[in-house]
């Protein structure tokens, strides 16, 4: 046999090995709900923090009790010269831990506020099992462990949330007794179940497929902050017509649109470009 | 990366409970007193762990010729089922044409497809829709080629989407030939050709930017 025709064989294993992890992937999908794809499940001893650029001496890694269970995350503090910043919460999106969605908070940080990000249950280093309730759990306690740090004005809350992160951000604004002072979102689901119904063409009933509604636009309209959305216009994961639209319309005013026709779901700020999309933010917090 | 995982591995578990329309097209031509079971497998490829793999959606039924232009058919969605889904289709195909030479037979079908969620916690739990199909059919040898067209009539609206099409239409071709005492039918299939289909949460195989190709498989057997 040639080297060429053994390359060929060897080729061909390696394809015929892939179409059997994806045969056997497939089966497993069968065995969970959509619910489950949403976690982030690989244990974590530590973060890296890939690429960070903020200075080391204002971060601090944090934990805190959900529940029962330890969440971990990371406190940066606003640089020196800021007095009385703002404090950020930032929810992150699905499946990866905080080192992966690590830039945006250096692209938060620049607006000169405190950023807390941290790992929902089951993702990165904090414990637990990843359901719909324990997300809005977990931001329930991020935002309590926020208000009981001494360094923070609690009057000068408000919140970020990239995709997923926009669930728990949401719930947060929405509820009663706590007022963030402004709302970011961007490439937001509408619910889980928008995602069910575009992608089969079908309007499939809710709950077939997921445990949880993961449903901001049943709270969007609660939400009494002023609100920016970003959503991108190639978004081939999250579609604004049936995701960003729905929840802009229904979002109270004051409210702001960022929609980016060329980006697609996570390259909003490169579209932009980094310095204008800190700028757009800048303007909105502090117009 | 994120959106490239996600397109791996989330989704691929929606687009297999939910590729609800997916058999093989059978019934091109009357079967006359003739009566056939068969399984089928097959789907719209989409996109898992970089390989683009048809989607392995089960189904078995079986087929009845009550008279000369008419048969009736009903398939048992087997796939579905581990996803706590009961679901089945049925309906009746009729052949006003025979085919002769070049011209070929012609068949028009209207089939339910209806699905039953037994999972707890669950509002709705019926989900169905009318599928209207046709197909034009030519004998050659022993094989039977086919191509035919479905249109799947939504009856509801989809709750986010204003814009969402309520009738999805597909295009197929097929070539049956006999295998030992069995036929088998080879099935492309273009899903939803009517729906844009690049900003989904599934990779598909889109045709330009609209729906999704698929393959089929069936064997069935006269008994």
């Amino acid at each position: 046999m040639s080297g060429i025709q053994k390359n060929q064989v060897w080729i061909g294993r390696v394809r015929l090995k892939q179409y059997v992890v994806a045969l056997c992937a497939i089966a497993l999908c069968a065995c969970q709900d959509m619910d489950a794809f949403l976690a982030n499940q690989q244990s974590l001893e530590a973060y890296q923090l890939p690429g960070n650029s903020i200075d080391v001496k204002r971060l601090e890694e944090v934990s805190f009790k959900s529940g029962e269970v330890n969440l971990y995350g990371y406190w940066v503090q606003a640089k020196p010269s800021v007095s009385d910043a703002t404090t950020v919460i930032y929810c992150h999106g699905n499946k990866h831990h905080l080192d992966e969605y690590w830039e945006r908070v250096t692209y938060l940080e620049q607006l000169d506020v405190n950023v807390l990000i941290f790992d929902y249950q089951s993702f990165g280093k904090s414990e637990g099992i990843f359901s719909e309730e324990n997300l809005l759990a977990d931001a329930e306690a991020a935002l309590a462990f926020v208000q009981q740090r001494e360094d923070v004005n609690t009057d000068k809350i408000a919140l970020y949330g990239y995709s997923l992160g926009n669930v728990p951000c949401i719930h947060l604004a929405s509820r009663t007794g706590f007022q963030p002072l402004w709302l970011i979102s961007e490439a937001p689901f509408a619910a889980v179940d928008s995602l069910v119904q575009g992608s089969l063409s079908l309007p499939l009933p809710s709950g077939w497929l997921t445990t949880g509604t993961f449903n901001n636009l049943a709270n969007i309209s609660q939400i009494n902050t002023p609100y920016l959305l970003f959503h991108g216009g190639k978004d081939d994961f999250v579609r604004y017509q049936d995701n960003g639209q729905p929840l802009f319309e229904a979002a109270p005013e004051p409210k702001s649109l960022q929609l980016v026709v060329e980006a697609n779901h996570n390259d909003i700020p490169e579209v932009l470009g980094v310095d204008h999309y800190i700028n757009l933010m800048r303007e909105f917090v502090a117009p | 990366m994120f959106v490239a995982d996600l397109k791996r591995l989330t989704v691929v578990a929606l687009l297999v409970q939910g590729v609800f329309g997916c058999t093989t097209h059978t019934g091109v031509f009357p079967l006359k007193q003739e009566s056939t079971y068969q399984l089928s497998i097959g789907g719209p490829i989409v996109e898992v762990f970089d390989v683009d793999i048809p989607l392995p959606y089960l189904t078995a039924g079986i087929q009845k010729g009550i008279n000369d232009k008419t048969n009736v058919f009903a398939n048992y969605h087997l796939l579905a089922q581990l996803y706590r889904i009961t679901g089945m289709d049925m309906g009746v195909s009729w052949f006003p044409l025979e085919g002769q030479g070049w011209r070929p037979t012609m068949g028009v079908s209207l089939s339910g497809f209806m699905f039953f969620s037994t999972r707890p916690d669950v509002d709705e739990r019926f989900f169905g829709y009318p599928v209207v199909s046709s197909s034009f059919s030519w004998e050659l040898d022993q094989a039977v080629i086919a191509v035919g067209s479905d249109s799947a009539l939504l009856l509801e609206n989809q709750d986010f989407d204003p814009q969402a099409k309520q009738q999805v239409h597909s295009l197929f071709a097929n070539i049956t030939v006999p295998v030992g005492g069995y036929r088998l039918t080879s099935e492309i299939k273009w899903q939803g050709l009517n729906v844009r289909s690049d900003q989904l949460a599934v990779s598909y195989v889109p045709v330009g930017h609209q729906g999704a190709l698929g393959v089929n498989f069936a064997l069935s057997k006269a008994f």
